[in-house]
């Protein structure tokens, strides 16, 4: 064969759709291009499943120097035009070229004819509608899209609108084929009068179209390039993105930086966890398994076992799954079953990825959503209920539309499956939409439980109280009594002994604060006075504990984390540690450290506390004093 | 009703414990071991325990230690595995209440009356001679040769699997489970928190090994200095168990 080339499109007599058209068909979703690069690509790949396991990879790389040449001789003759983001041309001058493979195995691979002017049978129409077409009908059984249009998320993920198409599938004889093409979404132009469409390919260029590298010549291009490889037998895809747009997506699209390939990496493996757990549980089958690599590293894919809110959805997805009665959600008028419907309490789990954020999840508050799904089991998006009144407490909900119902609710859905839309449909079809939305609210409201807004009442230290039945905790534990009215972390009341200098002798007293041990031998240790505070200061709380010295020298805050078997003395990982940050005089001065010289005065020790720790402060004397 | 035991008078285990050298191993005679006058039982609260169930606890627990191969100086693995079988002989054929098992006293007769010599050979004296009178008086149930056993069986015991409700004892190293039990006190305290500990360590796939577990440990040891656990039920405690060990995890491996 000769060296493959660059074609491009040329309107025809009877009229073309432009690229820019093709591009827009996704309109403007609301979730960002990884996002949806993400959805689209595992849907493509759940549809064109074969066997039991279907393996989806991102592989996210820099081309290394040994294939930079055959990346090179690829774009040089590449068309000038831009369209998308950037050129193509830009992309050779830079250093370094970077793509990301968007990589399925176990699935058909991208079978049947080469050029869209010939008959194919249904189920033959993988290359058709993949590499040529745009909008065809859902051609395979269960699958999510509708549209057809889902890769055009590929090409919107490209800065320079390219993807390279590598498949590999079964023949009408059983046979292995390969092939290998480029593509490219530009922008319409004309060349010496002729208009031209903007849609490229490069491979094996012909008169009128494009053919793609075939077998042999496609397995050694590719391997020139360095893209993935298929093991022995294998079938799939995969589809190189190149020079993906990373932006970051938490930022306005102008002036977003763009994320390091590590963060991009983490990005695509929270938004594959969130997108598409349903499919990725342990038990399920046929199951995806989807791994993130960047340049080779593994990153790690949150999923059931690792996070504490997908497990809580994992929970709810299998009870409604389990379709029983009581998991069943109706229309009244007309009569009938919307779907299935399951819900898990949560405590302390919290929603911590960006990418979930972009769903409809609320990051760092514990979920008080339902994840809202049909059957492709691909998740359409995190329905918002009412939250919880009490902060650690959520839920995790999953409501499944009912097969009978799937094409209805798939109907409502805009081209990126993120939504359903009522508008879109009319009749009885949009009150099962309306319907199941208002079924939802309703059961968020009864797990959340009553609305109220907190109120203080009265707001009383208890140390009186816990004076007099200290004595109850006589001896209990080794630790000081601990006191805490709003179950936040709370500082013992009872002067601790984090030094070696330990003196305590009312263990379980309780609150018995400026009642100091004993003596040092000369003079009074320093009395902690009254109960220790929150202070917001600059920005940052603090903990603020009033200390009494009985005569002139030099003091030494201490602080340490309780932990329930006392002073904690080795740290878990990475984990924050209480500091003394200093000492606040009457006169309202600080003095920065652990150490501050004093008379016999009042002086307010300044700490910073650690989230979820209960913490000792200590006051003890420097040095000798005279 | 609960099994009631003899409880070596506090002198009479001061001197079995100083004697315990002479007791080589294979020399002490069962049925004359067995009893002592120097024991009392507690007043009520179940049936004295028969002199045949003495006997036959005794030779179950002999039977294990030459299993793993009594009288030779046990290795790692005899010790791993004569302390797994026991456990489960001891919590499952003993009919004790956790009240009784906490009596040191029952323990120091068992150890020191009933079973010296396996005892003696699980942890034989260092070089000096010397044995380490926790492991022997009940001075210390966690780190008593028998009481710790059966301690860890009866936190570990999961009910909620039929057909083999100690199948926690072998889900963990040894000192993995020695992390928890042992050294964890105020973990271990709350034994629906240890048994969510050890499963979730269990049915991880993730091979991050004992770093993972030591923080874990650490972190919940935070939270259990001012949350009582006890009331959470298992979904709750699940979730708990693991958003702190992902943040371990997270951490160790940033």
């Amino acid at each position: 064969m000769s060296e493959p080339s660059w074609f491009s499109q040329p309107f025809s007599p009877a009229g073309g759709i432009t690229a820019e058209g093709l591009r827009n068909q996704l309109g403007r979703p609301e979730l960002s291009v990884l996002t949806v690069l993400v959805r689209e690509a595992a849907q493509n790949s759940w549809d064109a499943k074969e066997s039991r396991r279907v393996r989806f990879t991102l592989d996210l790389r820099a081309v290394g120097p040994s294939h930079m040449p055959a990346w090179r001789e690829l774009l040089r003759g590449a068309p000038r035009e831009s369209g998308a983001l950037q050129s193509l041309n830009e992309v050779l001058r830079r250093p370094t070229i970077r793509y990301l493979a968007v990589v399925d195995r176990g699935t058909s691979g991208l079978g049947g004819p080469t050029r869209s002017d010939r008959f194919a049978e249904p189920g033959q129409r993988g290359w058709l509608s993949f590499v040529l077409n745009s909008g065809e009908k859902q051609d395979t059984d269960g699958g999510g899209g509708t549209y057809g249009y889902g890769k055009g998320a590929f090409f919107l993920a490209s800065r320079v609108g390219t993807v390279l198409i590598h498949t590999r599938f079964r023949d009408a004889d059983g046979r292995l084929r390969t092939r290998l093409i480029g593509s490219s979404l530009l922008a319409s132009y004309n060349d010496e009068q002729r208009p031209f469409t903007g849609r490229h390919w490069w491979g094996d260029a012909q008169e009128d179209h494009c053919e793609p590298l075939m077998d042999e010549d496609a397995t050694r291009m590719a391997e020139r390039l360095g893209l993935p490889a298929f093991d022995d037998g294998a079938t799939g895809t995969t589809v190189v993105v190149l020079d993906p747009d990373l932006r970051d997506p938490s930022h306005d699209e102008d002036v977003a930086p763009d994320l390091s390939m590590r963060e991009a990496g983490e990005f695509l493996a929270d938004a594959a966890a969130w997108n598409l757990w349903p499919l990725t549980l342990e038990d399920r089958a046929p199951r995806m398994d989807v791994t993130v690599t960047v340049n080779g590293d593994t990153v790690a894919v949150p999923d059931e076992s690792t996070d504490a809110t997908l497990a809580h959805f994992a929970t709810a997805y299998r009870r409604a799954a389990g379709h029983g009665a009581d998991t069943e959600i109706h229309c009244k008028n007309p009569r009938r079953l919307l779907g299935h419907f399951a819900a898990e309490t949560t405590l302390g789990a919290r929603v911590r990825s960006r990418a979930a954020e972009e769903l409809g999840l609320e990051r760092d508050t514990a979920p008080h959503h339902v994840a809202l799904m049909r059957r492709p089991d691909l998740v359409v998006g995190y329905y918002q209920g009412q939250a919880k009144s009490h902060p650690e407490l959520g839920y995790a909900g999953v409501f499944k539309v009912d097969d009978a119902l799937d094409t209805v609710f798939s109907r409502s859905e805009p081209p990126t499956h993120d939504a359903w839309v009522d508008a879109q449909l009319t009749g009885y079809e949009a009150t099962y939409v309306r319907v199941a939305r208002r079924r939802l609210s309703e059961r968020c409201a009864d797990l959340a439980g009553p609305k109220h807004a907190p109120k203080v009442v009265e707001s009383t230290p208890v140390g009186a109280v816990s004076q007099r039945l200290g004595f109850l905790l006589a001896g209990v534990g080794t630790g000081a009594p601990l006191e805490g009215d709003d179950g936040a972390a709370s500082p013992p009341t009872a002067p601790p002994t984090p030094g070696a200098d330990r003196a305590r002798g009312d263990a379980g007293g309780g609150g018995t604060a400026g009642a100091p041990g004993g003596r040092s031998g000369r003079t009074r240790r320093p009395q902690l006075l009254d109960h220790p505070r929150f202070e917001n200061l600059d920005g940052t709380w603090l903990l603020v504990q009033r200390v009494r010295t009985a005569a002139p020298g030099r003091v030494r805050g201490l602080i340490g984390v309780v932990t329930g078997e006392g002073v904690e003395t080795s740290a878990p990982a990475s984990a924050e540690q209480p500091q003394v940050v200093g000492w606040r005089r009457e006169d309202g001065s600080v003095v920065h450290g652990t150490e501050v010289d004093v008379a016999a005065e009042e002086i307010e020790l300044l700490a910073r506390p650690v989230e979820d720790a209960a913490v000792e402060i200590d006051v003890e004397w420097a040095e000798n004093v005279s | 009703m609960s099994t009631l035991y003899p409880r070596l008078l506090p002198a009479e285990t001061e001197t079995l414990f100083a004697r315990l050298s002479d007791v080589a191993a294979g020399a002490a005679d069962p049925s004359a071991a067995i009893t002592t006058a120097r024991a009392v039982y507690a007043a009520s609260g179940g049936m004295r325990v028969h002199r045949d169930q003495l006997i036959g606890l005794r030779e179950e627990v002999r039977r294990a230690a030459v299993d793993h191969g009594y009288p030779a100086r046990p290795g790692v693995e005899a010790r791993n595995g004569f302390d797994r079988r026991v456990a489960r002989i001891l919590h499952a054929s003993m009919g004790l209440t956790a009240g009784e098992a906490s009596q040191r006293q029952v323990w120091a007769y068992l150890a020191l009356v009933l079973l010296p010599d396996v005892c003696a050979w699980r942890f034989p004296a260092n070089d000096a001679g010397k044995f380490v009178a926790d492991r022997f008086k009940g001075t210390d149930l966690t780190r008593h040769t028998l009481a710790r056993l059966w301690w860890r069986a009866q936190v570990l015991r999961d009910e909620t699997r039929v057909d083999d409700p100690y199948w926690m004892l072998e889900a963990l190293g040894e000192a993995d489970l020695d992390q928890v039990m042992a050294r964890r006190r105020s973990v271990a305290a709350t034994p629906s928190l240890v048994r969510m500990v050890v499963r979730v360590t269990a049915e991880s796939t993730d091979a991050t090994g004992r770093d993972v577990l030591r923080d874990l440990l650490k972190r919940l040891l935070r939270l259990t200095a001012f949350l009582d656990l006890d009331w959470l039920d298992e979904a709750e405690l699940r979730s708990l168990v693991l958003r702190e060990r992902a943040v371990s995890m997270a951490n160790l491996t940033s």
